[in-house]
């Protein structure tokens, strides 16, 4: 597979610590697409292995607009249902640039190793120095030992090596979609995660169509009523969807939002709360804030009585332990701030995962800021299960894909179609998505 | 027709100028590459050589490495038929000086024309603005393109005007007005000035830019700017039919005998082994380029002899290997000389290791110096023992390489 890829698919044994390079062929591209079309293919290829399969959408990383997203596929420890998990902020697409389109792990190891995946190389890594340690810290340890800050991590803390069925696996230092307890399968095959770096370039068939399309269509994005208005960040989000009072409530502690790359809307918003949210410039604290994803988890906590600046904590202890904060949020039955974080390791109940179960809750299950021409429970809970598929085959930033009625499916495989110089039609994402979905 | 065999000179003092003049030779198809150290020159090495190449770097570290012994087989070299390429650094190495220990390599009378008693007001302060010279200053009145023009040498009817990044490199004046080749003619859009327009004009305007001298049965070639530097294929040419019209492309200066008793012997690996050492190489570029990447970030720089060294100088290093990887790759059978392998293996991973203590040197504010020269001189091990696998892998098969000759002469 010549382009928007990097032709290769790693499969690596923990068991026997063997790595092998398969070729990403265009047949597979021409049947599967990408994304969790292949990593569900990939899943089903080696589930006897119990794998954990890690891919990026066939558009993630070039210039279609909000191509940040990669995905985790695996059976979820908790449901028992292989789910899709995306990989967001800058990680997702590091995976593509790092060398490869889709890493099949296998088997469990013997002792705690992380991947070091770079420029093409895959390397298993003693993680004796970092297991037992928090998020933060093993991501802060492997930069250090890399020697590069932008070094992209997905890690588990101590929840995901004690196998707690909330363990998220985290990207960077901050919480993740996974709602599946992804980070208590990590654990149990001694994994204790990624860490992602490459300087890749990605070819494209038709480059000067591919940009010019691409610019094309963002500039439609862009006009769209809720960029024209400047929208940004998680409370807006939880404001479009009727909890307007967490916008007041959060601003004192709001020190910027960002976005995922070459996302439109900035889905993640930065809470300062050891450190002035004024700062204009770089805070000389080592932990000034906590960036912020989940919306749920936010407005859960602040449900439960805490403050603001507390919430803040409380999610700074979640990703540090590598917990879901939505679970903690949900189950705790606690209402201070020390008893939540003191409650991680005795948490019990499970947490819905709505429709065939396929998908993260965190993502909204519904239209943001736009309604799609949607009514009915029944209708918007099958877009949205197939909005999420569409997102993580062609690696568009979930969230966003539920904004944005101008990234169409038929303008994906259109772009798609032009970088590939593949023939990539409806019937074949039709087909992709009835298999996802099953 | 048989190709030149052409030795570069990538040892102590050098800076990362040879490279260019890898990807100028190994885009005319000139595949027959000797990578020197000074440890080479001085063992005379380059007597097989039909042109040895000496680019920029620090012309006070390059002839104190190379030694008095370095010098003398230098000049034997040139007296006895062969041709020397001297850039920038290179080129200030063989001009006449009392100055020790450049005295070791007073091969031919010219003048440079960058020299003054008294230090011209620098425009924009610049570490690389001038050089002490004894009681004198070597200065540089401008940076990047300038525009050269051509003599009468090669074409007596049309001269030519094509530009060439000039950094440091000397404006000079020949005794013989013959052996000049081409001339500063003017500055482009592109040239930075870093004393007054009017004092570069003096300084270089109509000086000359390039010379031939003809040195008994050899010539010295001295390029003031750098005409190899890849973003210029005009000043490329010309380097490419200046070795073409000395060595004639077919001509060995009778040292067969020097050849086949030299030659090294060359094993070749494959299989596995290949593919392990092909893997390990591209594990520890890719290692030391993210690490030198971030080297970028950081405000920091580092005074190595009498040069400057930036972060971005090791990138460049890391980038010629690793934008031949797949190339190599490619091939199923690597040829190489015993002790390579380890050398580059070595070399590969000790540079990672050094980029990483650098990084936390500087992230800790501690000195950095001592870890930037033991740097740059392992990437002066690793990129010439990585070249050499490199050519010689591409070089097996002598067809292959005359027909590369013949089709890449023209530089695309």
């Amino acid at each position: 597979m010549e382009y928007l890829s990097t032709d290769k698919i790693l499969v690596i044994d923990l068991s026997t610590a063997q790595i092998e390079e398969d070729e990403l062929s265009e047949s597979l591209v021409e049947e599967k697409i990408g994304g969790i079309g292949i990593t569900n293919y990939l899943y089903d290829k080696y589930k006897q292995d119990d794998p954990i399969v890690i891919g990026t959408g066939l558009l993630s990383g070039t210039t279609y607009p909000a191509s940040a997203s990669g995905q985790i596929t695996a059976k979820s420890p908790v449901t028992g249902k292989v789910c899709h998990c995306p990989v967001i902020y800058k990680t997702g697409v590091e995976i593509k640039y790092s060398g490869f389109d889709y890493i099949v792990v296998k088997g469990q190891s013997q002792s705690p190793v992380y991947l070091w995946v770079h420029d093409g190389v895959a390397d298993i890594s003693d993680a004796a120095d970092i297991w037992g340690k928090d998020v933060w810290e093993s991501t802060d340890a492997l930069r250090r030992f890399v020697g590069d800050d932008l070094l992209q991590t997905m890690m588990i803390g101590p929840a995901g090596e004690k196998r707690s069925d909330y363990a998220q696996v985290c990207y960077n230092h901050w919480s993740s979609p996974d709602r599946f307890g992804f980070g208590k399968l990590f654990g149990s095959k001694n994994l204790k995660g990624f860490a992602f770096r490459g300087m890749g370039l990605i070819e494209i068939a038709e480059p000067e169509d591919f940009v010019e399309r691409s610019l094309e269509i963002l500039k439609e994005v862009k006009e769209n009523d809720f960029l024209e208005e400047n929208k940004k960040g998680i409370a807006q989000i939880l404001s479009a969807l009727g909890e307007e009072d967490v916008e007041a409530w959060i601003a004192p502690i709001i020190h910027r939002h960002s976005a995922d790359y070459f996302t439109p809307y900035a889905t993640n918003t930065a809470l300062f709360i050891d450190e002035d949210p004024g700062l204009l410039e770089e805070s000389q604290k080592d932990e000034p804030g906590v960036l912020v994803s989940d919306i749920y988890a936010l407005s859960g906590f602040k449900k439960i009585g805490l403050s603001a600046v507390d919430t803040g904590r409380a999610l700074k202890a979640c990703a540090k332990y590598g917990i879901d904060p939505f679970a903690v949020a949900q189950l705790c039955c606690k209402t201070s701030l020390e008893d939540i974080t003191g409650c991680f390791d005795s948490l019990d109940g499970s947490i819905d995962i709505p429709g065939r179960g396929l998908f993260t809750p965190w993502c909204p299950t519904g239209p943001i800021f736009n309604d799609f021409d949607l009514s009915g429970e029944d209708e918007i809970l099958s877009w949205w299960e197939r909005r999420q598929a569409v997102s993580m085959i062609f690696g568009i930033q979930p969230i966003f894909c539920l904004m944005c009625p101008e990234l169409t499916e038929e303008n994906m495989l259109e772009l798609a179609s032009i970088g590939t110089d593949l023939d990539l039609t409806q019937d074949t994402l039709d087909a992709v998505i009835d298999d996802i979905l099953g | 027709m048989k190709g030149p065999k052409i030795g570069l000179y990538a040892g102590s003092g050098t800076s990362h100028s040879w490279l260019w003049f890898v990807d100028l030779f190994e885009k005319a198809g000139f595949y027959d590459l000797v990578f020197l150290d000074e440890f080479s020159v001085q063992n005379n090495d380059i007597k097989v050589l039909d042109v040895l190449v000496v680019s920029g770097g620090d012309t006070f570290a390059v002839a104190k490495s190379l030694g008095k012994e370095g010098g003398q087989n230098i000049k034997s070299f040139v007296e006895q038929g062969g041709t020397y390429i001297g850039s920038c650094a290179g080129a200030y190495l063989p001009m006449n000086s009392s100055k020790k220990p450049l005295d070791w390599f007073n091969f031919v009378d010219v003048k440079i024309t960058n020299l003054s008693k008294t230090l011209p007001l620098a425009e924009i302060t610049t570490c690389k603005f001038c050089t002490s010279y004894g009681c004198d200053f070597v200065f540089h009145p401008v940076r990047e393109a300038v525009a050269l023009k051509t003599t009468s040498f090669f074409d007596k009817k049309t001269p030519v005007v094509f530009t060439a990044p000039l950094y440091g490199g000397p404006g000079m004046k020949a005794c013989d007005p013959s052996w000049v080749l081409a001339v500063y003619e003017g500055f482009t859009r592109k040239t930075s000035f870093l004393t007054s327009r009017k004092i570069a004009e003096k300084t270089l305007i109509k000086k000359a830019a390039v010379i031939r001298v003809p040195y008994k049965k050899g010539q010295f070639y001295l390029l003031g700017p750098h005409l190899e530097h890849p973003k210029f294929k005009e000043a490329n040419q010309f380097i490419i039919d200046a070795v073409i019209s000395e060595t004639g492309m077919v001509q060995n200066r009778g040292s067969s005998k020097y050849r086949l008793k030299s030659a090294p012997l060359k094993e070749k690996i494959t299989g596995k082994q290949a593919k392990e050492l092909l893997l390990s190489i591209r594990r520890e570029l890719s290692n030391s380029r993210i690490v030198a990447a971030s080297l970028e970030f950081l405000p920091i720089q580092w005074l190595i002899g009498q040069k400057v060294y930036e972060p971005q100088k090791m990138r460049v290093y890391l980038e010629s290997m690793w934008k031949r990887m797949k190339a190599l790759e490619k091939n199923k059978v690597l040829i190489l000389e015993p002790g390579l392998y380890s050398r580059i293996t070595s070399a590969a991973c000790q540079i990672t290791l050094e980029l990483r203590r650098i990084k936390q040197q500087i992230d800790e504010n501690l000195d950095s110096l001592e870890t930037a020269v033991k740097i740059f001189d392992l990437l002066h091990v690793l990129s010439s023992s990585f070249f050499d696998l490199y050519f010689a892998t591409l070089f097996n098969g002598s067809q292959q390489y005359h027909e590369g000759i013949k089709s890449k002469v023209k530089i695309k």
